[in-house]
């Protein structure tokens, strides 16, 4: 059986943006790269979008076939990883699929208050603004 | 091949699909047919057999917050759709179908008259 590789379509993002979401990745977080010295090229960057309202900001990814318990999200000040593995059963054989992505939320968040809905292979993250973010609104006297 | 296109008011409305990613896999009564299709929930999911063509149909089902502003958009959020040709006889009334974590598994008997047989030499 051949495992057909899935292209994500990601061409509208330029190798510029790439090479600073690497950067990025890599930046501040060395505690993890000791744990996972091979993440190379096997891990697949996944496509995201990153939307805001008043309140908090959302990061959205289509992780297909992803168990819930096979995602990891972490927050390092100001960069949001999500990481995690694509368990394919083929027979008796089990293939995995890594996949890899750090967006910056800004500093402005509650790091604690954090939520993540995972439905339908759709991983929506919540992440609060912090209070002095948000847009208020100045009555005049 | 010639297609005809149908003339659906729904293709109509929604002219830019995507195709989803697809695998097929060999199971013990026929074939799997495993489809990416994240964002899709069981009633969004539409799977009918036409004269050997199998079509697969995947309506996304998006919740956003009311005033929301994109910062970076990289997913698409056009509906899915599929079409395969099978060269094998299915059986059209055994077909099922299940969603799980974004993923829809269609399950493709083989039709008991394509089955391989063993013929007993006289």
């Amino acid at each position: 059986m051949t495992l057909i590789r899935y292209e994500y379509p990601d061409s509208s993002v330029s190798e510029f943006d790439r090479m600073v979401n690497r950067a990025f990745s890599n930046f501040g977080r060395w505690s993890a790269f000791e744990d996972e010295p091979f993440s190379g090229p096997e891990t697949a960057r996944i496509p995201v979008d990153l939307y805001e309202d008043n309140d908090c900001y959302f990061v959205r990814a289509e992780l297909p076939g992803v168990k819930k318990e096979d995602i990891k999200l972490e927050l390092d000040n100001a960069v949001l990883t999500l990481s995690g593995e694509r368990k394919t059963k083929s027979g008796d054989s089990e293939e995995t699929t890594s996949f890899s992505r750090s967006v910056n939320v800004g500093e402005y968040v509650q790091g604690d208050k954090v939520k993540a809905h995972f439905e339908d292979g759709v991983l929506t993250v919540t992440v609060p603004k912090s209070e002095e973010r948000k847009p208020r609104t100045i009555a005049i006297k | 091949m010639k297609t005809e296109i149908k003339k659906n008011p729904e293709t109509i409305r929604r002219h830019r699909t995507r195709r989803p990613r697809y695998e097929v896999k060999p199971c013990t009564q026929g074939y799997d047919v495993l489809v990416d299709m994240p964002g899709v929930n069981r009633s969004g999911a539409n799977v009918t057999l036409e004269k050997g063509t199998l079509t697969i149909e995947g309506n996304v089902t998006e919740s956003v917050p009311e005033d929301w502003r994109s910062l970076r958009r990289e997913l698409s959020t056009s509906d899915y759709a599929l079409k395969l040709q099978l060269n094998v006889d299915v059986a059209g009334d055994a077909i099922t179908a299940s969603t799980e974590d974004g993923v829809l598994t269609v399950r493709l008997p083989i039709a008991e008259e394509a089955k391989p047989r063993s013929i007993t030499i006289d």
